[in-house]
């Protein structure tokens, strides 16, 4: 690399690296992503015609979304995020980011975005469980890298496909690995690669996308 | 796979490992270290086959400029494109039209606070990504 164009990266970087916390840990870098792949879930809902409310963790109207570094149970408001109540066709749902499951196994699971039916969601408040997978319409494992994202979270998410069977299942990441789209196909589920606010025509691709689907599941 | 990290890798690994940010030095390391793979019709055997090899100095060049942009340019921008999503689909699709608008927040369970993620820097960020777009188009003259 030049040595003066280097000097002037370093110069920057110096600066942005002490004014940004959040790259201190992973898990927080993760969660960013996770808001961000959330808010195209928005906007494919958006794109449908839902009606959206933001709700807190004890499910009353906010204006303030919180979301949690580390995985919620739903019925725990100290530790399960806020989310978006959903009004489709007559049928309530929920978008939530960062909330455990129950797979098929009985073992729990994070989901990074899910949407889950109302009615199960308000169960699992009142009476302290987590949403059964049979009860989530669609699910989202987000993952940002700085470069060609590792084989093995391929193998992890076939994992949390067999567990969790539903029509929506989806890997969303700011970088891409044709080896993982090749190993999830079979398993239905989909790869939604280099997508960021770098790359607005794939965001707007993954929410076309995404609202096709809304429309068969919800 | 022994591959020799280049002159680049090595001064941006400094810098990260400077700026207690060992955990993308070592993700660095570690994509540059697992090589460049690529499959390949294997004759004898009728078959493809994976084969690997170290990447060049040129490939490891622009392995750094996507690094730096993932976490310094790509990264700032999240949580804002998020908050304008989630405004504007509640401005159109709210029951209620809200005016106010709605606020994003993450939070630290065990210290339970809000999380700063990042401090004004839209400029640094903005100057960050033309420095990086530079750099690949000097390194794509060169491959």
């Amino acid at each position: 690399m030049d040595q003066q164009l280097r000097a002037q990266i370093l110069a920057v970087l110096q600066t942005l690296a002490a004014s940004s916390p959040v790259l201190a840990s992973p898990t927080a870098t993760e969660k960013l992503y996770e808001v961000f792949v959330w808010s195209c879930a928005i906007r494919s809902l958006q794109r449908i015609g839902a009606t959206l409310e933001c709700r807190d963790s004890y499910d009353r109207p906010t204006n303030t979304i919180v979301f949690r570094l580390a995985p919620g149970l739903i019925f725990s408001p100290a530790s399960a995020p806020g989310f978006v109540k959903i009004d489709y066709n007559g049928q309530e749902y929920e978008l939530h980011g960062g909330v455990r499951i129950e797979g098929r196994s009985g073992v729990l699971h994070e989901l990074d975005v899910a949407v889950f039916k109302r009615d199960e969601a308000v169960r699992c408040r009142q009476n302290s469980i987590s949403p059964s997978y049979s009860k989530t319409k669609m699910l989202f494992e987000c993952k940002f890298y700085g470069n060609s994202l590792p084989l093995h979270l391929g193998r992890e998410f076939i994992g949390l496909c067999a567990e969790c069977s539903m029509r929506i299942k989806a890997i969303a990441s700011n970088q891409e690995r044709d080896e993982i789209r090749r190993l999830i196909r079979p398993h239905r589920a989909t790869a939604h690669f280099t997508i960021s606010p770098l790359t607005p025509n794939r965001v707007d691709d993954l929410i076309g996308w995404l609202a096709t689907e809304f429309k068969q599941v919800l | 796979m022994a591959t020799d990290l280049s002159e680049d890798v090595q001064f941006f690994i400094r810098f990260l490992r400077e700026q207690h940010l060992d955990w993308i030095a070592d993700q660095l390391v570690h994509v540059i270290q697992e090589g460049h793979s690529d499959t390949k019709k294997v004759r004898k055997l009728n078959r493809e086959g994976v084969t690997t090899r170290p990447f060049d100095p040129q490939e490891q060049e622009a392995i750094i400029l996507d690094f730096l942009e993932a976490y310094f340019v790509t990264l700032p921008q999240l949580l804002p494109s998020a908050e304008a999503a989630l405004n504007d689909a509640l401005r159109t699709n709210s029951s209620e039209r809200k005016q106010q608008s709605v606020h994003i927040a993450i939070r630290d369970l065990e210290e339970d606070k809000e999380f700063v993620s990042f401090r004004d820097n839209d400029a640094d960020v903005g100057e960050l990504h033309k420095l990086i777009k530079s750099a690949r188009e000097r390194l794509d003259r060169r491959v």
